[in-house]
């Protein structure tokens, strides 16, 4: 931080305010974002998805992707790729006499902008260190496993520890875990989890 | 996180681009500051100024020190769905996270897809000043905000020292043409596209304070005058999405 510290202050074109911006968002985002080297407090992962209950049948990512932006405007095409070349002629049953076969189409050209295959194949592993909520429907408060240690009100997490369900209060959302009641938070983008009082 | 310094980094270096030759000559010799790059960069910020609409995607790395001599590199993939002069769409993937956010001149509103979490907040104005007041207010910070603050900001930058023509290069089939200039402590490279376009195709942002040099690194594809419909920005919730707060900094720095 103190390195950004004195980026800052030897800039002379400031569009931020405050240095101290920058130490409290790293500061707290930086922590749980490390895919494997974090400890994730036991939550569970069911194949690297995180997936919320009562998102419907889909509870996948899809949900959230308004149809509207799955065309990817403009580029429907590319986004596939570059075509692939056809067949060619592959290996045949002996002929009836040798003759060579015709060379293999030439490969297309790859689109102009070059990368296009692996541009979607980036829909997992969102926020590791969040934890998966298991299950239940969200308003439900079932009972679950209980916590063994108590949490100080006001404790921030970046990591739900297991057991946890999504409860819905005052249009806000929570997570009761255990006896413990989380409130997440937007820091910046990155997501937190405030110990509250059960709401 | 990981990638917030980055992007504070390159808030820095993208008021650069916004200097006045006049000014930016004045200081050094033609060797160092080479009239014709700063000239390029003004042209390629009054081309962007002039986008009614784009969109634009973004296969980043960014270099992240881990410790004194060690960084790491990690990708990320943006994109940006602009249409002027207040309406946005923007979506960030990378390894560790997924995050989207929406502006549709009225609200703006921070998505988590993956994890189901959103959080929606009143605002308006240009996108240049929403992305800075989300920033200020909220750090909400996404990559690569310099395309709308080159473009839109009126901010003079001083101190540019270096402006140089590195060569013709050809970045995914297009013939552009590479420069770097230096601010302070930050280095930025540009290459612009030839011809009557002259967009942004690949940037490199330097950080000189830190020993291990790093670096954040895009590559862009733009998409001009894309056809958007009217309720493309505005956000949706769908059900099970779990609506949750953004900390105000202020309330967090008390």
């Amino acid at each position: 931080m103190t390195r950004f510290g004195r980026l800052f202050v030897g800039s002379s074109a400031i569009l931020l305010a405050g240095s101290s911006l920058a130490t409290s968002v790293d500061a707290r985002g930086r922590l749980g974002i490390h895919p494997s080297f974090g400890a994730h407090g036991g939550g569970i992962r069911a194949g690297g998805q995180a997936t919320r209950p009562g998102a419907g049948g889909a509870g996948t990512r899809q949900t959230f992707n308004p149809p509207s932006h799955q065309g990817m405007v403009g580029w429907d095409q590319a986004s596939r790729g570059p075509p692939r070349p056809g067949p060619g002629p592959g290996p045949r049953p002996p002929g009836p006499g040798p003759h060579p076969y015709p060379p293999p189409p030439p490969p297309p050209p790859p689109p102009a902008w070059g990368w296009g295959p692996y541009w979607n194949d980036w829909n997992w592993g969102d926020d590791v260190a969040a934890g998966v909520i298991a299950g239940a429907a969200i308003g439900t408060a079932a009972a679950v496993a209980s916590t063994p240690t108590t949490v100080v009100v006001g404790t921030v997490v970046t990591a739900l520890p297991g057991n946890c369900i999504a409860v819905l209060r005052n249009g806000i959302t929570y997570e009761q875990c255990g006896p413990v009641w989380y409130k997440p938070q937007y820091l910046g983008t990155a997501i937190q989890y405030v110990v509250v009082t059960p709401p | 996180m990981i990638l917030a310094k980055h992007y504070r980094l390159r808030l820095l270096a993208g008021a650069l681009l916004l200097a006045s030759p006049a000014a930016a000559v004045a200081q050094a010799d033609a060797s160092v500051m080479d009239p014709a790059a700063i000239n390029a960069a003004q042209r390629m910020r009054a081309f962007l100024h002039g986008l009614k609409s784009f969109e634009v995607r973004a296969d980043a790395t960014v270099e992240d020190p881990i410790d004194e001599d060690t960084k790491i590199e990690v990708g990320n993939h943006v994109r940006y769905d602009y249409a002027a002069p207040d309406r946005l769409f923007a979506s960030w993937q990378s390894d560790q996270q997924s995050r989207r956010l929406y502006y549709d001149g009225r609200r703006l509103t921070l998505v988590a897809p993956i994890v189901g979490y959103y959080a929606t907040t009143e605002m308006s104005g240009s996108v240049a000043d929403v992305l800075q007041r989300a920033s200020e207010r909220y750090g909400i910070v996404f990559p690569l905000p310099d395309l709308f603050m080159w473009a839109w900001s009126t901010d003079p930058a001083q101190g540019v020292t270096r402006a140089r023509y590195i060569g013709p290069e050809i970045i995914a089939g297009t013939q552009t043409d590479h420069y770097l200039y230096r601010q302070g402590d930050v280095d930025w490279q540009v290459w612009i596209q030839r011809g009557d376009s002259p967009y942004p195709r690949k940037i490199v942002v330097t950080d000189r304070s830190d020993l291990t040099r790093p670096s954040y690194s895009a590559r862009l594809q733009w998409n001009p005058n894309p056809a958007f419909s009217p309720d493309y920005f505005a956000f949706k919730a769908p059900p099970g999405a779990g609506k949750i707060e953004l900390v105000s900094l202020a309330q967090e720095q008390q």
